[in-house]
């Protein structure tokens, strides 16, 4: 346990306190872009889903960023017995403080009266953040490029937009804003099976490079 | 026009830090060596020369221009740094001919450089192989090859031995003698080996002061009469240690065969020997610290 | 140099992943948008229920059209505005409130919320009278007043007010613009909105005249081109600056940067090849996807009769889309230089959102103002183009010299790296002996 703590807090101390900040500071300035006061439930999964959601592409994409240097790659995978484990912690790590600041978010907008299910939202949402980091930290994974990792969740986003319920169906990220729900269960389970994917190229292009 | 490599009064600083102390110094052509610890500051010197970091003060000319006017040194410097590599997905040809273009090298100079250059470096068979597959000492090789491209009048390699097997090493080194009959070759390392096989003038580099700048025989006329070599027990080799710098040692049985440095015979049983560049480079960083147990 | 070092570029660039996910991006974004679904326009016959609606440039139109909207939003207490683009609902408090109900009293002379809401059922009333006596009580086009898709589309006409009398279009125009301003901009009543707040229904005679100009004016090509740069300027918006990013990381990445640094070449000759190299290959696959929707209009004209300007979509792609490319691939390159980070991603991503949020507002076209993403959502409305030119051309010219500035400014950040200065990333780190 000890061990894993100190994964965290050198996560939280080095890797990720400029994510952090821009996470917070992309919630804070909404109010200029946006309503947030009053809103209908479905304007509420409006901001939710088209705007919230993004700090986890912020916030999950770049975990493998630390070890993207060759020679501390090897340093650390000769230090840690499983690096998966590394990098599990710390996706753990901030997943949490995305429900975090999430959680203050939707309290923010509770607070302003909006009139919307928080506790539904608040999942509903949070799925969505893992699956548009799960995209992204999956691709980074595989292509060995953070660039890419990025790139996916952006152009998934931009394809939803662009009316993209019509291909993407059960994967469609912003259902809430058109009073579906189902949707973000095929989104959890698309999140799990990205996160766990991602990391297992990643640790495995590990092993290929260690060999 | 000059062909050396004149350094004066140079001063380098990393915000407080002082990584280069009021360094003078005169290269000329053939090998030099630069020695010194991990973090003694030969790095920091070797990119001042290659003017990939602005000296803080004094003057650096190479041949007679000024490191201040970066583009003129540049056309004349080639650089091997320590750690380096190439876009992996290049073969070992293109990656030279993008470096040539970048040289200034034209298309048919090109042609007709590169081929002999990866002969000499022993890579003719290996051109169409990509920069990824290549071995550790392969690269080194390459390396120089893409140092060497635009046929320098200055050549500078950082710890280019580092990581290379012996058998490598002794290539690499003939190597870099044969390039250096015609230009000043500037090769940096902590392997005294290196030095010894190489190098006629050196300079050492301590905590970022030149501590000693001349030929590697003066160097070890420096330590004549200095070095012994005595069989003593285990035991006895802790006390030997406390007082002595122990240079090498070699284990027979429960004894063991010690070779230190001492200013005068310490015990009977010590028997002078004929000094190395180990010796007397462990004499050098150690008489500068004021630590010689002696 | 240049000419060698582009041809390298180019040849890198076209070995890349991430330069293929782009053109497969493109790719998708154009089928679906565009390629599956784009119809030519057929030339309207006589004697259709409805010819669609468009922007009334009448003053007497716009006021009563707007005016509506305003006793509307009133009534219900709460405004919809778009400040930079998203959606955000505005509610007054009382001061505020109070201030609105006196400028509808002045422009409209309606007293109070009650008679707003009287104004509002009456207009209500007859609107569902109107489409029972239509629809013939057919299930088919019947929509809940709570559909939120069903929008405007459920009236049969918009409700209009009209302007109190002696009200001058000046005054008008004075206390909307105040309105606006207390509503915190972005609102239906600003100058933008409320000229296009006024739709009329089209008709035959302005159908007709809509499509002659497409023909006419446009030659068919230009008003495809146009609607091809809008689906494309989306993608095109942001997608080159994941190929700068990349570009300027492969150097650190591939341990290279010092091989390449201590080469004569000067530094402006390195990141012009790259950039040149990065634009060339962004525009070709563009290029490229326009043959598609050339090709159908060239086969609509050969049946029709028409003939077409061929080279529309290579004249909107470089004058349109190009400006955008240049930019994002600017700011991509300058900023990963700058930082040795992808935050040009971030920042990149930002100014997308903020313009592609900012045009939904603008989709018809012809009020593109300073918008990273210029819209024109339709093969029609020349004329707004036409009115509109001389802004976008400004609005494009501005971004093409910034994005030639910031190269500029990325190849002086160049030359400084190289010679050991601006190492913003871990100045010691960068000049660490490294471990052995």
């Amino acid at each position: 346990m000890e061990k894993y703590w100190q994964i965290e807090k050198v996560n939280l101390k080095h890797h990720i306190p400029l994510h952090v900040l821009i996470c917070v500071l992309m919630l804070l300035v909404s109010p200029l872009l946006m309503g947030v006061e009053n809103l209908q439930a479905q304007d509420t999964a409006k901001v939710l889903e088209m705007y919230a959601a993004l700090i986890g592409i912020i916030l999950l994409t770049p975990v493998f960023l630390p070890e993207q240097d060759r020679d501390i790659r090897d340093l650390v995978y000769t230090k840690y017995v499983n690096g998966s484990a590394v990098y599990l912690v710390r996706i753990l790590g901030n997943i949490l403080l995305l429900a975090a600041m999430l959680g203050l978010y939707v309290g923010l907008l509770v607070y302003n009266k909006c009139e919307f299910p928080a506790g539904k939202y608040f999942c509903g949402t949070l799925t969505e953040m893992l699956f548009l980091g799960g995209l992204g930290l999956f691709f980074y994974g595989l292509c060995d490029n953070l660039v890419i990792g990025y790139m996916a969740p952006v152009v998934y986003y931009i394809a939803a937009m662009g009316g993209g319920e019509k291909y993407m169906k059960m994967f469609y990220p912003f259902s809430m804003a058109r009073g579906n729900y189902g949707e973000k269960v095929w989104l959890a389970a698309g999140a799990f099976v990205l996160i766990t994917a991602g990391v297992w190229l990643r640790c495995r292009r590990q092993r290929m490079l260690l060999r | 026009m000059s062909t050396t490599i004149e350094i004066r009064n140079l001063n380098q600083y990393y915000g407080r830090k002082q990584a280069l102390r009021d360094i003078n110094l005169t290269i000329e052509t053939g090998m030099f060596g630069l020695l010194g610890r991990n973090g003694a500051g030969k790095t920091t010197l070797m990119k001042v020369i290659a003017t990939l970091l602005p000296r803080s003060e004094g003057e650096v000319s190479v041949c007679g221009r000024s490191t201040l006017r970066p583009q003129e040194v540049r056309k004349i410097v080639g650089y091997l740094p320590q750690d380096f590599s190439m876009y992996p997905n290049m073969t070992v040809y293109e990656a030279m001919d993008y470096l040539g273009v970048l040289s200034g090298l034209s298309r048919a100079k090109r042609r007709q450089r590169i081929p002999r250059l990866l002969q000499r470096v022993n890579l003719q068979d290996d051109k169409r192989k990509k920069v990824k597959a290549l071995s550790g000492g392969m690269k080194r090789r390459l390396g120089i090859a893409q140092a060497i491209l635009h046929n320098p009048k200055v050549l500078i390699v950082d710890e280019p031995t580092a990581g290379l097997d012996p058998e490598e090493r002794v290539r690499f080194r003939n190597l870099l003698c044969e390039i250096a009959e015609e230009r000043i070759v500037i090769l940096s390392t902590h392997i005294v080996g290196d030095i010894e096989a190489t190098c006629e003038d050196i300079a050492v580099l301590d905590e970022g002061s030149v501590i000693y700048q001349g030929t590697v025989t003066d160097l070890i006329a420096m330590t004549e009469g200095k070095v012994y070599t005595a069989e003593i027990s285990k035991r006895e080799l802790e006390a030997l240690k406390k007082d002595y710098i122990v240079t090498s040692m070699l284990t027979l049985g429960n004894n063991v065969m010690a070779r230190f440095l001492a200013e005068e015979r310490p015990f009977a049983s010590a028997k002078l020997c004929e000094a190395g560049v180990e010796d007397a480079y462990m004499y050098l960083m150690h008489a500068e610290r004021g630590e010689l147990g002696c | 140099m240049l000419g060698q070092l582009f041809a390298k570029e180019c040849k890198q660039t076209a070995k890349s992943l991430i330069y293929w996910l782009i053109v497969l991006i493109l790719i998708f974004g154009f089928t679906t948008q565009l390629g599956n679904n784009m119809e030519i326009a057929k030339e309207p016959k006589p004697g259709r229920a409805s010819y669609g609606y468009q922007a009334s440039h009448d003053p007497e139109i716009i006021m009563s059209h707007t005016l509506g909207k305003l006793t509307e939003e009133y009534f219900r207490g709460n405004y919809t505005t778009y400040p930079i683009g998203f959606y955000k609902n505005v509610t007054l408090d009382k001061e505020d409130d109070h201030r609105i109900g006196e400028i509808l009293k002045e422009a409209a002379g309606i007293t109070g919320k009650e008679e707003a809401g009287r104004v509002m059922e009456d207009w209500y009333t007859a609107q569902t009278e109107l489409k029972e006596a239509e629809s013939g009580g057919t299930e088919a086009e019947d929509m809940g007043p709570n559909d939120v898709n069903a929008g405007d589309m459920m009236y049969r006409e918009p409700l209009k007010i009209e302007p109190a009398a002696g009200l001058t279009y000046e005054r008008f125009a004075e206390l909307m613009d105040e309105a606006d301003k207390i509503l915190g901009g972005g609102s239906e009543y600003g100058k933008d909105d409320r000229e296009m707040n006024a739709e009329v229904p089209k008709t035959y005679e302005d159908a007709k005249k809509e499509y002659n100009t497409l023909i006419e004016k446009d030659g068919l090509t230009g008003g495809y081109a146009r609607l091809f740069c809008d689906y494309m300027g989306i993608f095109l918006g942001i997608l080159p600056v994941f190929l700068a990013v990349t570009r300027g990381m492969r150097d650190r990445r591939a341990v290279m940067q010092e091989l390449i640094y201590t080469r004569r070449c000067p530094s402006l000759t390195v990141v012009a090849s790259r950039y040149l190299a990065m634009i060339v290959m962004l525009v070709l696959p563009v290029l490229a996807l326009s043959v598609f929707p050339l090709a159908k209009c060239m086969n609509y004209a050969r049946t029709a009769g028409i003939t077409v300007d061929m080279l529309a979509f290579v004249k909107y792609t470089f004058g349109w889309l190009m400006p955008m490319i240049m930019i994002a691939a600017a700011l991509g390159m300058f900023l990963t230089e700058l930082t040795d980070t992808a935050a040009a991603v971030l920042v990149q991503g930002a100014w997308w959102f903020v313009a592609i949020f900012g045009g939904v507002q603008t989709l018809r076209g012809g009020m593109y103002g300073w918008n990273l993403v210029p819209r024109h959502n339709t093969e029609f409305n020349w004329q707004g183009y036409h009115d509109g030119f001389a802004q976008l051309a400004l609005n494009r010219t501005l971004y093409a010299a910034a994005a030639l500035l910031l190269t500029l400014l990325t190849a002086y950040i160049y030359s400084q790296k190289r010679k050991g200065r601006l190492q913003i990333r871990g100045k010691i780190l960068a000049n660490r002996k490294s471990k052995s």
